[in-house]
């Protein structure tokens, strides 16, 4: 169980997170989204103890990770900025590991390497980029950790890899219960994957819920009326999108989706589809207000 | 990889790989301290058995050397403390450079283990290495020495004072580098800042002496002539507090021992100093210095913020600390060259425009951000304030240090600078020049011991008189001015024991010449007439100090003559060594019944001159001579009418025919004298600012002209000179003095002596000029 307690991450006067809180619970897998910059691998960092918040603190059943050796040795952070010794081979990377992870098991190793068919003799920076995505996830893997930051991991894998990944992802979680936090601009990924989402804009969490809660709270409503309907037209909802389409409109609106087509079908339309939203949807929802009107820059 | 499960242990597990992978600058520096320590002296050892053997002088080894552990003299020995510190503080980098990468920060420090587990993991490794790479050399080191002379309780704490001291050395270097890494942000800053931190007491004592040196009176690294008091630089008198130079007085006095207990053995043909203990206390001091260090290094280690990896300049400390450090050696090093030539206000303006480019330049480089830079030249103004207000108290004499004279009550004896050598020192040479701060002057030696009221007063009124003059240009080249109002280049030095158990010494090498002339009268104390009765009575000891040899060439061997006024005769005398013991009881008892003035300001012509050399080649028939000329050492009295115990004992011994009367003069040429002469002149020259003329044979001197003028080159001196024959002549000449302290206006003059009886050059004073000479030689 990861524990993010009000966390404020500033360097020098520029913060970076500020009074973050939620938690992941064991046998999650936690998606992390959010634009370019926005903190998330500040905010992986904060919890894999890197560096120390300068309010909050993050626990990991109930204890501090920051300075905490025992705490730490059940936590593996793979890095979106990968670290391999100069001129190491897997097994070299194996042997490292397994000098600070007392549940490192090289039988896990060995098994994950022939999945993912490495050659863990071979010197890692001969390795393609997606294939020492690869070994670090293995390497991550095979020190068992009850808790596991994934930065970007997903980047550089195939089709193939990815999917694979995920599946070994999903089976480690159910047999480990652990906690995994994946943090990725992949929102179709970080849906398929993960049972929680978290989203960071302006330096706080915008939306921390279950992928679940996603599908049942939020959703757009396909409409048709007898009659020409402008967006002005419903004055009582605090209208999101908009989008008209000859007769059909499709809206979203901010509030409970029972609620919000209660309102809708008092309106007496022909036509009413409550349709789910997807996470990139809810994405862009969330972060209105940062449109830009692209015909203004090239006048 | 068998295992299947590992039981890790993060402290070792970081402990073992740090040494696996980091051993090669501790096996290189194992191969340095091999080379400097036991394969240089298994070499000597060698070589000097092969001597011992081939019977070249050099006494068996077994009999002579107790052990020889290092050549800390030699070229190669210098190598030591800067190949330790590098390599010691390279091994630094090595260990800790992962610090400074955001990639290896980023598994480190979310790795299962403490920062402060992971530093002293990393750290004690390193230690381990440093100290394991000294402790082999030493070890080979003391094995050589005991397979050649046996196992001593001296050599083993030798050896052990050997290692330690090495040891502490690359300890510190590496610790202040493990602890720079722990608060900078890139490897570049890791690499650079210990070295210039290790190098912070060097600099700042540097700068220091560089602006002492601009201090009238300033004693810090100059030579005492004449005395036992060491010639001490700052940084030389601070060493113990410096962490790269502490070890080295031990490792230079415990480099090796005879077996008559001296330090340094007679194979190098030199004197030893008693071996005493090594000195333990300052290896323990600077072991806790080690330790403190490094827990400073844990405490910022642990306090490190991870973001910082990749950033220049992330520690504002020690960047102030390195551009202050960068900026003040530049600001000392222009304090101290420019102001001799531009005065020291300038020169500070200068120190603090160099300081100001020096800072903008690292500060530039560190933070390569100009808004940032910008925005930080707010500091520039404390930097260069710092730096003004160490240049304003130099510049203000240093709290009184330069205008610091004891009172009589408080000094318990003093040692001052004699004006010359020729009658208490080690005698008068012609060729007795000396550098002065790149002019050519000199003085004696120190005389020691003075300590009677009246010769106190005397001493300390010559010192306010210097100090009074503060330092001034140099107007010895000034022909507008008068002598006594010049200021030369001269050295006088004063050494005061004070009653406090303390000292207090200064030294001056640009002097006023009226203090000059005072200084002479230092020869009418008490001391130094026991010194001038001790140079010519007491026998020599057995140690052979230069003073020794002089005084025994004097009282056992030195050619004794008679000459005449103008030097034309010269009349050897052959005395038993009673004689010789008899002439100079009464030599002494005339030159200490003699006031300094008359020596050095002689109103009279004299007799004659008595001079002992230590050479007997200029016994009759030569073609030239001088008082001192072409010998090494002379020591040459005046012989007045007043000198009543000399006379008496040439009567006494049938001698006093050896006096001649002097000798008529045909013609005179004057010129006005100046200091300038003294370079061009080869018929007269001058020590310590005491004039010594000389005669030539009419042959030699014509024919020395002709060889010249055929040269292509005629003879300079007395080049335009006014001439006078006959009765003036004669005056002139009459007036004149072979030995005159030239602190005087006056005049150098050539006298061609009747029946072709040579040439002899002396010195007029001003005072004793005839009205015509004055009025036809400006």
């Amino acid at each position: 169980m990861i524990d993010v307690v009000n966390v404020t991450k500033r360097f020098g006067k520029f913060t970076a997170l500020s009074g973050l809180t939620f938690s992941v619970s064991r046998s999650s897998i936690y998606g992390l989204v959010g634009y370019n910059g926005a903190g998330k691998t500040t905010l992986l960092k904060t919890i894999a103890g890197v560096y120390k918040p300068e309010e909050g603190e993050v626990r990991i059943d109930g204890e501090p990770i920051f300075e905490n050796a025992k705490m730490k040795q059940r936590l593996f952070y793979v890095p979106d900025d990968l670290y391999f010794q100069p001129y190491a081979s897997m097994e070299k990377m194996a042997r490292f590991y397994q000098g600070y992870y007392p549940k490192f098991s090289l039988k896990t190793f060995q098994s994950l390497a022939k999945v993912f068919k490495l050659d863990v003799t071979k010197r890692i920076n001969g390795f393609s980029k997606g294939m020492q995505r690869q070994a670090e996830m293995v390497l991550g893997m095979s020190a068992h950790p009850d808790v596991l930051l994934l930065d970007e991991s997903f980047d550089g894998l195939d089709p193939a890899k990815r999917s694979l990944t995920k599946q070994l992802l999903a089976e480690y979680m159910a047999e480990k219960e652990v906690s995994i936090i994946v943090s990725s601009h992949n929102l179709h990924e970080v849906e398929d994957l993960c049972d929680h989402v978290g989203l960071i804009n302006g330096q706080k969490l915008a939306m921390d819920c279950s992928i679940a809660q996603i599908s049942q709270s939020r959703c757009k409503f396909r409409l048709a009326f007898g009659r020409e309907m402008t967006q002005q037209d419903f004055p009582c909802l605090a209208i999101k999108r908009f989008q008209k389409d000859g007769s059909m409109i499709l809206l979203t609106a901010a509030g409970e989706k029972e609620q919000v087509e209660a309102q809708l079908r008092g309106m007496n339309p022909l036509v009413l589809e409550a349709m789910p939203l997807s996470l990139e949807e809810i994405f862009l929802d969330e972060m209105e207000g940062t449109d830009y009107d692209f015909s203004e820059i090239f006048r | 990889m068998t295992s299947q499960k590992s039981s890790a242990n993060p402290r070792r597990y970081t402990f073992r790989t740090t040494l696996t992978s980091n051993f090669l600058l501790p096996l290189l520096n194992t191969i340095l301290l091999t080379l400097l320590l036991p394969a240089y002296n298994l070499m000597q050892f060698l070589q000097l058995e092969q001597d011992a053997i081939g019977g070249e002088g050099a006494a068996p080894l077994r009999e002579t050397y107790t052990y020889l552990l290092f050549g800390a003299n030699d070229a190669f020995g210098l190598l030591l403390i800067p190949g330790c510190v590098l390599l010691s503080g390279l091994l630094g980098v090595m260990v800790f450079r992962f610090i400074a990468s955001k990639k290896t920060v980023n598994v480190y420090y979310s790795l299962g283990i403490t920062r402060k587990a992971l530093f002293t993991s990393k750290y004690l490794a390193g230690i381990l290495m440093l100290v394991v790479s000294v402790a082999i050399p030493m070890l080979l080191n003391l094995m050589i020495n005991i397979a050649y002379l046996g196992s001593s309780w001296q050599l083993w704490s030798a050896a052990v004072y050997y290692f330690w001291s090495i040891s502490i050395l690359c300890c510190f270097a590496f610790t202040v580098t493990a602890a720079v890494f722990s608060c900078v942000g890139t490897v570049a800053e890791g690499c650079f800042f210990p070295f210039v931190i290790l190098g912070a007491p060097t600099i700042v004592l540097y700068c220091l002496q560089f602006l002492m040196a601009t201090l009238y009176g300033n004693p810090y690294g100059v030579y005492f002539y004449g005395s036992n008091v060491p010639s001490s630089t700052l940084p030389a008198m601070f060493q113990s507090f410096n962490p790269i130079l502490f070890l080295r007085d031990g490792l230079t006095n415990l480099q090796a021992l005879d077996s008559a207990g001296k330090t340094v053995p007679a194979m190098y043909g030199l004197e030893g100093t008693p071996w005493s203990r090594p000195d333990f206390l300052p290896l323990i001091l600077w072991t806790a210095a080690v330790v403190a260090v490094m827990f400073l290094g844990m405490y910022l280690f642990r306090r490190r913020k991870a973001e910082i990896c990749g950033f220049l300049g992330a520690n504002r400390v020690l960047n102030f600390l390195i551009t202050f450090l960068l900026g003040f050696l530049g600001f000392g090093l222009v304090v101290r060259f420019t102001e001799e030539t531009l005065g020291m206000a300038v020169a500070i303006l200068i120190g603090l425009l160099v300081y100001a480019v020096i800072y903008c330049v690292v500060d530039l480089a560190l933070i390569r951000n100009g808004r940032e830079f910008l925005r930080g030249m707010v500091k520039l103004p404390a930097h260069l304030g710092i730096a003004l207000a160490v240049g304003i108290l130099f510049a203000t004499g240093l709290f009184g240090f330069s205008s610091r004279l004891p009172e009589v009550s408080e000094i318990q004896s003093v040692s001052v600078t004699v004006p010359t050598d020729c009658f208490i020192g080690t005698g008068c040479s012609s060729t007795g020049y000396g550098w002065v701060d790149y002019d050519w002057a000199s003085t004696g030696d120190l005389l020691n011991g003075i300590t009677g009221e009246e010769d106190l007063r005397l001493v300390r009124a010559v010192h306010e008189q210097i100090i009074k003059s503060g330092d001034q240009p140099l107007t010895s080249d000034d022909p507008n001015v008068a002598r006594e109002e010049q200021f030369v280049a001269g050295r006088v030095q004063f050494v005061y024991e004070l009653k406090n158990g303390k000292k207090l010494l200064r030294s001056y090498s640009h002097i006023p010449v009226s203090a000059l002339n005072a200084l002479t009268r230092v020869e009418d104390t008490a001391a130094a007439k026991e010194a001038v009765k001790k140079l010519l009575t007491e026998p020599a000891k057995e140690e052979r100090s230069s003073q020794d040899y002089y005084r025994s060439s004097i009282q056992e061997s030195g050619a004794i003559a008679l000459l005449s006024p103008y030097m034309e005769q010269e009349t050897p005398l052959e005395l038993s060594q009673t004689q010789r013991k008899a002439l100079l009881q009464a030599i002494a008892g005339d030159v200490t019944g003699q006031k300094a003035e008359q020596r050095y300001f002689p109103t009279q012509q004299p007799l004659g001159y008595l001079r002992i050399t230590d050479d007997d080649m200029l016994h009759g028939g030569a073609e030239a001579r001088s008082p001192f000329a072409s010998v090494s050492y002379g020591y040459m009295v005046s012989l007045t009418p007043q000198m009543s115990r000399t006379l008496q004992f040439l009567r006494l011994n049938g001698l006093e025919d050896a006096l001649i009367p002097a000798a008529g003069v045909e013609s005179v040429e004057v010129i006005r004298a100046h200091e300038d002469e003294f370079y061009q002149a080869y018929q007269y020259n001058y020590q310590s600012f005491y004039f010594l003329g000389a005669w030539q044979s009419q042959a030699q001197f014509e024919e020395m002209q002709e060889e010249m003028a055929q040269g292509g080159a005629p003879d300079p001196t007395f080049s335009g000179a006014a001439r006078w024959t006959g009765a003036q002549a004669q005056e002139i000449a009459s007036r004149s003095h072979i030995a005159y302290y030239y602190g005087v206006d006056g005049y150098f003059l050539r006298a061609k002596l009747a029946d072709g009886k040579g040439y002899t050059c002396m010195f007029l004073p001003e005072s004793a000029a005839p009205q015509y000479v004055k009025d036809a030689v400006k």
